[in-house]
């Protein structure tokens, strides 16, 4: 089956520290992706690259069609253009570690911003949507309290909703649970279960909670130091792990 | 025509002036910062009417005119029979204004001591006051070092209006220089010059004193 | 005529200053709102001469004194030919000053929140233009309220020094007075209380709003 998102040789490099180096991952319509691994290891580089809110320095990024190029040391690519930047863009949705809700704005506004001001919906369309999906997340009566009159796991579930609200092919959520209470962590891990299930979106997923990761995941990537160790099925990483340092990082996860 | 002869000819007066702008800056510091911790801790922790009182008149001293000020202390003193020198008059004025800047400095600061410092000291059963002097006001005055550098900057750059009670500081006596020789283009160019200076000095030093106080990461 | 006046002859007498004081401090006020905004958007701008211009004027007038940018404009401009109302020298000396100050505060407050924000537009698509007036804006203006407030309280706290360059203010009044009753120590006294009763509700004001707007939003200091 044809990848709905493709990373290609993806390499970004901060401060002259490589964190990922000719990164490649192939994510196909639906499937969920687990990446692990210890903190560091460049998990959390492959989401940025991936939505580029980071570019990379090099490499070619794919989503549903529609192709990024970067680099241009041995003149690889031309500029992208702005609108192709846009329509790549928005074919993808991201989840954050802290929220980044708007905070002047309320719930309802947070959710239809993007639906009317990038999509072009109209109004009435756009606030339906937003009920809806603040339904689905369990926050239908908050939809005009603003973001700090909820609680962390209230917030990353509207942030999920406003995500979704603009439809996209790939969701990607980086250690969402990270910021959270832990009597939070719950109520969020459900929300995104909730949408796995019921939704045919593909989503690429960071994250420590690993019980979580083995329920959820289609496949699970072990990664450290900018590369993929090992990959496969979750009963298979989690199960029978056939390299050391995935099963030593698994150890120390699952028995500390 | 820029007389710059003139100027040149000219400078060391200048240049004593600005000594005495930078001597009146750091004892007026000096004094500011010790004045606004007390008032800081007379704030927070002394009995409520002490506290509102300290709290009402550092308020007053902080949002009426230093200029104002200057007049009222110069001419309000010896009208009870006290008479200081200027000089001693001049840093009192500036120190005492400013320090109640810095009162909110601290007050802000001390605020934001997180709780669980207070806890671990208790738990580990630290005297009170080497508590305070060796583990609480240290982490929090490290983040005020900024605040209190913009405080000097600002300080440096009201010290002109001392001159108006007769101290001999930079633009005081630019001023008079400017009056004798008419040269008023070439003194009052070269007096934000060395201002400019000046504050881009005191902006280093604190960037200084934050660099050598900073916690490594 | 050197005989005592009460307070109330005191206050009537300077009144006329008070509306110099405020009459200056009010247009001062507007011309140095427009050049904090213009100067604190230019020095982000992606023209280099422009950034360098701005730039220039927000560090040339933070680093100087006041009086010495006050004196400029009273003794040096006229021997360059321009000839300024008392009026004008006031209202651009102290919008200047306070512009350079309002700009670098403008300025400040959209790096921040554009940094903070950075991630969440770029990953909802939202547009440039949108993006800038609908979230950085509004959010940067919350986090203005406080040091725009104290900076309004610093140039009212400014300008008594007007009456040294001979502009009829509060305390050019009071010195007149002094000088024909000799009771420096009330007059001064005064003209202390009359500042304190504007400066006082302005900064008690000032942090009311904040408060408000930070109960309301949160993020304004996020």
């Amino acid at each position: 089956m044809t990848p709905i998102a493709t990373m290609r040789d993806i390499s970004k490099t901060y401060t002259d520290v490589p964190v990922l180096d000719r990164f490649n991952l192939d994510i196909a319509p639906a499937e969920k992706v687990v990446l692990i691994g210890p903190s560091g290891s460049g998990k959390t580089t492959v989401l940025r690259t991936l939505m580029t809110v980071e570019m990379p320095d090099w490499g070619d990024l794919a989503v549903d069609g529609v192709t990024l190029h970067f680099g241009d040391r041995l003149g690889k690519a031309p500029k992208t253009s702005n609108a192709v930047l846009r329509a790549y863009r928005s074919k993808l949705g991201m989840v954050f570690q802290q929220f980044n809700l708007f905070p002047h704005m309320t719930i309802e506004q947070n959710l239809v911003e993007a639906p009317i001001h990038v999509a072009g919906m109209r109004r009435g369309e756009a606030v339906d949507l937003a009920h809806r999906l603040l339904a689905q997340v369990g926050l239908s009566d908050k939809v005009k309290a603003f973001p700090n009159q909820l609680s962390g796991g209230q917030q990353q579930r509207v942030a999920i909703a406003r995500a979704l609200a603009m439809n996209p092919k790939v969701l990607l959520f980086d250690e969402v649970t990270s910021a959270l209470d832990p009597e939070r962590v719950g109520e969020v891990l459900e929300v995104i279960r909730d949408l796995s299930a019921e939704r045919s979106v593909a989503m690429l997923i960071v994250t420590h909670e690993m019980g979580f990761a083995r329920q959820i995941a289609d496949r699970t990537i072990f990664m450290e130091a900018g590369r993929i160790v090992e990959e496969g099925p979750p009963e298979q990483i989690f199960g029978e792990a056939q390299n050391p340092r995935t099963r030593a990082f698994l150890g120390k996860m699952l028995h500390p | 025509m820029f007389d710059l002869e003139f100027l040149i000819a000219h400078l060391p007066v200048l240049l004593s002036a600005t000594g005495v702008t930078i001597l009146i800056t750091v004892l007026g510091m000096a004094l500011s910062l010790c004045l606004g911790l007390v008032l800081a801790v007379v704030q927070l922790y002394a009995a409520w009417p002490i506290a509102r009182l300290a709290y009402v008149l550092a308020q007053c001293v902080r949002v009426s005119p230093l200029l104002i000020q200057i007049y009222f202390v110069f001419y309000v003193l010896p009208f009870y029979g006290l008479t200081l020198p200027p000089f001693l008059t001049a840093v009192l004025i500036i120190g005492t204004h400013y320090g109640t800047y810095a009162s909110e400095i601290y007050k802000a600061g001390i605020r934001s001591i997180p709780r669980s410092q207070h806890d671990a000291v208790v738990a580990l059963n630290i005297p009170r006051w080497r508590a305070w002097w060796r583990i609480l006001l240290p982490q929090a005055v490290i983040p005020m070092i900024p605040a209190f550098g913009n405080c000097a900057i600002a300080m440096l750059k009201e010290s002109p209006l001392l001159s108006v009670i007769t101290i001999p500081e930079l633009v005081g006596v630019g001023r008079q220089l400017a009056f004798e020789t008419f040269k008023y283009t070439e003194v009052f160019t070269a007096l934000g010059l060395i201002f400019l200076v000046l504050s881009s000095l005191y902006s280093v030093l604190t960037r200084w004193i934050e660099r050598v106080t900073r916690v490594p990461a | 005529m050197n005989q005592t006046m009460s307070v109330l002859d005191i206050v009537v007498f300077v009144l006329p200053g008070l509306a110099a004081t405020f009459s200056i401090l009010g247009s001062a006020v507007i011309v140095g709102l427009a050049l904090a905004i213009l100067a604190g958007l230019g020095s982000l701008s992606s023209q280099r001469l422009v950034r360098v211009l701005c730039l220039t004027y927000i560090e040339v007038f933070r680093g100087t004194s006041f009086l010495v940018q006050l004196f400029y404009f009273y003794y040096v401009l006229p021997l360059l030919g321009v000839s300024l109302a008392p009026f004008w020298v006031g209202t651009l000396a102290l919008g200047l000053n306070a512009g350079s100050y309002g700009a670098e505060l403008t300025r400040g407050a959209l790096l921040a929140v554009a940094s903070n924000q950075r991630d969440a537009i770029i990953a909802l698509n939202i547009p440039r233009v949108r993006a800038f007036y609908r979230i950085i804006l509004p959010q940067a203006a919350a986090r203005m309220i406080l040091p725009m407030g104290n900076l309004l309280l610093e140039m009212m706290k400014s300008t008594p020094l007007l009456a040294l360059v001979s502009i009829a203010d509060l305390l050019y009044r009071g010195q007149m007075l002094i000088a024909l009753n000799g009771q420096a120590p009330i007059v001064y006294g005064v003209l202390m209380v009359i500042y304190i009763a504007f400066g006082w509700p302005l900064a008690r004001g000032v942090a009311l709003l904040d408060a408000c707007v930070t109960r309301r939003w949160g993020g304004a200091h996020v």
